[in-house]
């Protein structure tokens, strides 16, 4: 229900942060006009720009010239989860940081808890060359405004170890074969189990929108699998791959075609199919986030990325999904069957882009919240 | 009578000490204090006056409040116990060893927190070294799966990295008693537990304190070593870390910090009142 009242009061928080960004504009102008008059900022001092996202996805950013050509100090955080970007943006990264890489299904969340600012979309020349399927996602836009943009993508498909799993599983159930018991890798991703687990025992397409007793239902499935069949609730992906290369694992209960790269990196050959159920499918997005210091270089930056040669670049040492289709003529051919970017429409069918469980609802839908407070409950099991 | 110095210049030197410790410490500590009694709507925090965080605290966390301050507990007796141990063998029983031994203790600091926690991971492993130890010796014929991704995991890695913190306040005390007291003590016919309990744990109880409190709520705030080592062995922290992340409550993970950190400082100061009252003659 619409509330005046909290309306009122997002817009004095909002107009408070502007206040201080006003101030801080003036005291950066002050200081600008003062070390231009002192002659004291070298000429050829570079601008710091900050940058959040898993390690890897910087790549297109520094293919090229585009640091050295605009001067650039490049000052990447690495996460391991899409989480620490929200937690590090409220524990007072707004107005330092330039540009974020963040999963969609987050946009909306984020636009609300006001931690992004909208896209103008006049300033992103590449916009009309990127996939139209995902541009066109509701979930990317907050208010009528896009939010970010998509830059790269992929599906959440069942990991194995071909050493030890003579045949691809047919279906996400057969990792709970007696043969796999201990042997089964789980992450800590809560979206990712939800995108994958929603379907398989729900059988909707939309995984992420279930009723509260649904949400039980797969909660109750996932804690199943964590506490009979599951070698450990791995913290991230990476860890994941770890257990791979370390044989401690064979099976997967989720998965990201980049953990193959990261296995096979440590002598380990490990391949993944999506099973017949289907699975979730992640679109990150490039996010500037509120008061972010330097827009203008922001906006060029996301440009750069979603250009042609940078993301063949990042499609190619990365293996994966990328948005820009001026770029897909230009890609090894097994990768760009392997995303299947002849018939986008037909992988979404496989793997399907959620959203994130709603804010509110009647009743008749789990929200968010109460997707969390039973992922909790899969966390203490 | 000495006459009480007045507030002098050299106080002053004190200050930016002061403001630093106020500004970096006290001032956050108290912001988090104040908004654990705020709400929030439209993932927005509201300037309220609540006691629902403390409560949902107690009704929705007891169980992993409860699993935190257990393993807390034994990893601080644990480590405190193995830290007494070896202080009190290198002050009293390895003679010219004494320095290079508590060097050696103290060269694992030098490691970084999640160096010791991928050492960990490579060494209880199912293809670990420690597994394939046991498989050699034919102490086991299949690998041990509840080394790694297990309870087990977080005490072992916890402890190792917290036992040089504990070795030096127990050590420090040490180093003040004299081998002579504990020979003059056997001479009169005190026994070792005699030795022990009346002259060497008196007079080190301040570092026991200390090397306690030291592994107990470094352990009982923690959340990156279950989460690496535990296998989805989920602490506190990782339910605080949850609501200041993906739950966008910040006023919820403060008033678990708070309560948190209120039931380890009287668990604390209940240790302490007891190794105090066992110590009485």
């Amino acid at each position: 229900m619409h509330n005046r009242k909290q309306e009122l009061s997002a817009l004095a928080q909002l107009s408070a942060r502007s206040a201080l960004s006003r101030r801080q504009a003036l005291v950066g102008a002050a200081a600008l006009g003062a070390t231009v008059a002192f002659g004291a900022r070298p000429a050829f001092a570079k601008t710091t720009m900050t940058w959040m996202g898993w390690q890897g996805y910087e790549t297109p950013i520094l293919s090229g010239s585009f640091v050295a050509d605009n001067d650039i100090d490049f000052q990447p955080t690495f996460i391991s989860s899409n989480e620490e970007i929200i937690t590090k943006l409220q524990a007072g990264g707004i107005g330092k940081t330039d540009l974020i890489t963040m999963y969609f299904g987050y946009l909306p969340l984020m636009a609300e808890g006001e931690l992004l600012e909208p896209i103008n979309t006049a300033k992103i020349d590449q916009l009309p060359k990127l996939i139209p399927q995902f541009v066109a996602q509701d979930a990317i836009k907050y208010n009528g405004n896009l939010m970010g943009v998509p830059w790269n993508w992929g599906s959440l498909p069942l990991m194995y170890d071909p050493a030890a799993v003579s045949a691809p599983p047919e279906s996400w159930l057969d990792i709970l074969k007696p043969e796999y018991q201990g042997k089964v890798a789980m992450v800590d991703d809560p979206l990712g189990n939800l995108l994958i687990w929603g379907t398989v025992v729900t059988g909707k397409p939309m995984g992420t929108i279930l009723t509260k007793e649904e949400m039980v239902q797969v909660i109750d499935k996932l804690i199943e699998i964590k506490t009979k069949h599951a070698r450990a609730f791995f913290a991230s992906y990476g860890d994941m791959s770890d257990a791979f290369a370390r044989n401690e694992v064979t099976v997967s209960a989720i998965g990201w075609e980049a953990v193959a790269v990261w296995t096979q990196a440590k002598g380990k050959t490990i391949r993944y199919t999506i099973p017949k159920e289907g699975t979730g499918m992640f679109m990150d997005c490039l996010c500037i986030p509120k008061d972010a210091p330097h827009p203008e270089l922001s906006y060029k930056m996301i440009n750069h990325i979603v250009s042609a040669e940078p993301q063949k670049q990042f499609a190619t040492e990365q293996s994966a999904g990328i948005t820009n289709l001026d770029t897909v003529p230009m890609l090894p051919k097994e990768l760009a069957e392997s995303y299947n970017y002849a018939d986008i429409d037909g992988f979404m069918k496989k793997a399907r882009l959620q959203p994130v469980p709603p804010t509110e609802s009647d009743g008749s839908v789990a929200t968010y919240d109460d997707f969390l407070n039973e992922y909790q409950r899969l966390s203490k099991a | 009578m000495l006459k009480r110095p007045a507030w002098g210049h050299q106080n002053w030197l004190l200050m930016p000490a002061a403001l630093i410790f106020l500004g970096a410490f006290a001032a956050p500590l108290l912001y988090f204090l104040v908004i654990s009694f705020w709400s929030v709507r439209a993932r927005i925090m509201r300037a309220d006056f609540t006691l629902k965080n403390y409560v949902a605290t107690w009704s929705d966390y007891y169980d992993a409040m409860g699993g935190t301050l257990l393993i807390a507990l034994a990893i601080g007796a644990l480590t405190t116990l193995l830290a007494l141990s070896f202080a009190y063998a290198i002050r009293f029983k390895c003679g010219r060893f004494e320095t290079p031994l508590l060097f050696l203790a103290l060269i694992t600091l030098f490691g970084g927190y999640l160096v010791k926690i991928y050492a960990w991971k490579s060494i209880l492993g199912r293809e670990g070294i420690l597994n394939q130890f046991l498989l050699w010796t034919g102490t086991i014929d299949q690998p041990l799966d509840a080394l790694l991704y297990s309870v087990n995991a977080v005490v072992i890695t916890l402890t190792y990295f917290l036992l040089p913190f504990a070795i030096l306040p127990i050590y420090g005390n040490l180093r003040a008693i004299r081998p002579a007291t504990i020979e003059a003590a056997r001479d009169l016919g005190a026994g070792r537990w005699a030795v022990l309990r009346d002259i060497v744990i008196p007079q080190c109880e301040k570092g026991i304190v200390i090397a306690f409190t030291f592994a107990f709520l470094i352990t009982a705030g923690d959340y990156v070593t279950p989460r690496f080592v535990g296998g989805g062995a989920a602490m506190m922290g990782h339910f605080i870390e949850l609501q200041f992340s993906l739950g966008f409550n910040w006023p919820m993970g403060s008033a678990m910090a708070f309560t948190v950190m209120a039931v380890s400082l009287a668990l604390v100061m209940i240790f302490r009142g007891l190794l105090r009252r066992g110590l009485q003659p």
